[in-house]
């Protein structure tokens, strides 16, 4: 009799468990897509970053942004050189971009039918490119905005912007010349590089519901023999 | 709402002369249990529209959908204890309608300030008044880790909340990055953001570990209960989750992260994310019941007389 209802117990465990996991589904807001990175005067480490035929993967709720046009349009001055770091056998190279009066202009479908989706304008306070020795040509960008403004639609790239309307936030994607990891090199040639964009991700716990759950679950496992008379605790039991 | 249930049981176990001897003025023309009938019903006018709205931040607020198992939980505690309970000798306190004025200042303190959480607490506050006026102290202080339990069950105010939240998510997202580090995973921490060299990571309200630390703690409570040692080891067992919990948090992060780096994203998201989170969390489970098992064995064992027939 006990059995069967910790059998039923259990089975009511693992289907909320279920429940949380697609509540859970985390939101990534885009997958491939083209990102142009083309310094204006080779070398000069000015850049300029148009994005082209996103590609909505698992957009949550509906989306438009699918084909629509997307630029991103940057004028920040080089001020840092690139900087080498080192963590264990890996090596991490580093260029900061600081231009506080540098200002960037995300338009997402900001034309023809696409025409008022979603803008996120701001004042670059940084751009970051890193790039990892184990992973050759594949490059981090993250975009620091102050002064942000934000007009949410239904575009899931402005809507994952990391960041608070009127403050700073932060733009990532990451992207790829396929084959060498010199970043001088890079920023000295007028080079189209084909890329995979992506959205910050994020990492939300499962509900409380299936953590309890299944601990509640152990626990009555565990304690079987002995929770008809709450003698103790004996994990040999 | 099965709390209410709770809130009827003392009301209908009521030993009838305890009953009369706390009431002086109850006459003849009204009977004890019509007045114990008229404050169940104006109890359940007040707290229905409390508990409704109670179960609805259960089913809409991932992070206390645990509220639905709690009163499960304390109603098993409570059917545990009825030996422990029909034990202790019955002995209403005044103090008891003292503590039931107060829950409902409480409550309507909570009712004009629109504070969801005042009113929650007060229903509690109730409970334990009704528990000190039909049976009084000894049987409040069993009662006790019930209500503790229930009051895990109330989310907190949004303001708490995030002051709890907002730098567990720093935390986490600082031993992650500290940990992808360890790794050799160059990231990139900007507050609650960790930029890797594939993928950035928002460390987000969601990830700050506050649902495995609610559900860690409300589950080393039960733990505790079971472990027959003294008071001090079973509070050091409950205090010992936070920082499990934690801990575990920032592997879940990390091991985001190393997914995402060694296997593609597809697997940092959707259900293998949600899989390794739950691993996680049954593994630092584990490591409570580990630390439990090692107190008890430690202290347990030694301290309490010894039933060796028993094992």
């Amino acid at each position: 009799m006990k059995k069967k209802w910790t059998m039923l117990f259990g089975l009511a465990i693992a289907g909320a468990l279920m429940l949380g996991v697609t509540a859970q589904a985390s939101q990534i807001p885009f997958g491939n897509g083209n990102i142009t990175l083309t310094p204006n005067t080779p070398g000069a480490g000015e850049l300029q970053f148009s994005f082209a035929g996103l590609n909505v993967t698992s957009a949550v709720g509906s989306d438009t942004l699918n084909g629509a046009p997307v630029s991103i349009g940057a004028t920040p001055s080089l001020v840092s050189p690139i900087t080498t770091t080192t963590v264990g056998t890996t090596t991490v190279e580093t260029a900061g971009f600081i231009n506080p009066n540098g200002t960037i202009d995300v338009n997402v479908g900001n034309s023809g039918a696409f025409a008022g989706v979603g803008e996120i304008t701001g004042t670059i306070s940084f751009i970051q490119i890193s790039s990892v020795s184990t992973s050759p040509g594949q490059f981090t960008v993250n975009l620091g905005l102050t002064g942000m403004t934000v007009t949410t639609g239904t575009s899931t790239l402005v809507n994952s912007f990391v960041g608070t309307p009127n403050g700073a936030g932060t733009l990532s994607f990451g992207f790829s010349d396929g084959s060498a990891n010199d970043l001088t090199a890079l920023l000295a040639t007028n080079t189209t590089l084909s890329t995979s964009v992506s959205g910050s991700l994020a990492v939300p716990e499962p509900a409380s519901l299936a953590l309890l759950g299944t601990g509640l679950l152990g626990l009555a496992f565990l304690f079987r023999r002995r929770l008809y008379d709450a003698k103790g605790l004996d994990l040999q039991a | 709402m099965p709390t209410s249930l709770y809130s009827a049981a003392p009301a209908a176990g009521a030993p009838p002369e305890s009953a009369a001897a706390a009431m002086p003025h109850a006459d003849s023309r009204w009977s004890v249990g019509s007045i114990y009938g008229l404050v169940l019903a104006a109890s359940a006018l007040v707290y229905i529209p409390v508990l409704t709205g109670l179960v609805y931040d259960w089913a809409v607020n991932p992070n206390y959908s645990h509220g639905f198992i709690i009163p499960f939980a304390v109603a098993f505690f409570a059917w545990q204890q009825r030996a422990q309970l029909k034990a202790l000798p019955a002995r209403p306190t005044q103090w008891g309608l003292v503590l039931a004025v107060f829950s409902q200042v409480v409550y309507v303190v909570g009712y004009l300030g629109a504070e969801f959480f005042l009113q929650r607490t007060s229903l509690l506050l109730l409970l334990a008044a009704a528990v000190l006026y039909i049976w009084g102290w000894a049987h409040l202080r069993v009662h006790l880790f019930s209500l503790t339990l229930l009051f895990l069950a109330i989310p907190l105010p949004q303001l708490i909340f995030n002051a709890i939240a907002i730098p567990l998510q720093l935390l986490a997202s600082a031993w992650a990055a500290a940990l992808l580090n360890l790794c050799n995973i160059p990231v990139f921490r900007e507050g609650n953001i960790l930029a890797l060299p594939q993928r950035t990571l928002d460390v987000a309200e969601a990830c700050s570990g506050i649902r495995s630390l609610f559900s860690l703690i409300a589950l080393a409570m039960m733990v505790a209960y079971f472990v027959p040692v003294r008071f001090w080891l079973k509070l050091w067992l409950v205090l010992s989750s936070v920082p499990i919990a934690l801990a575990a948090n920032a592997l879940r992060i990390m091991a985001t992260g190393l997914i995402g780096a060694y296997f593609g994203a597809e697997y940092s998201e959707g259900f293998f994310h949600a899989f390794s989170g739950w691993l996680i969390f049954v593994f630092a489970f584990a490591l409570l019941l580990l630390e439990a098992s090692l107190i008890d064995r430690w202290r347990g064992r030694r301290t309490a007389p010894p039933p060796p027939a028993d094992a």
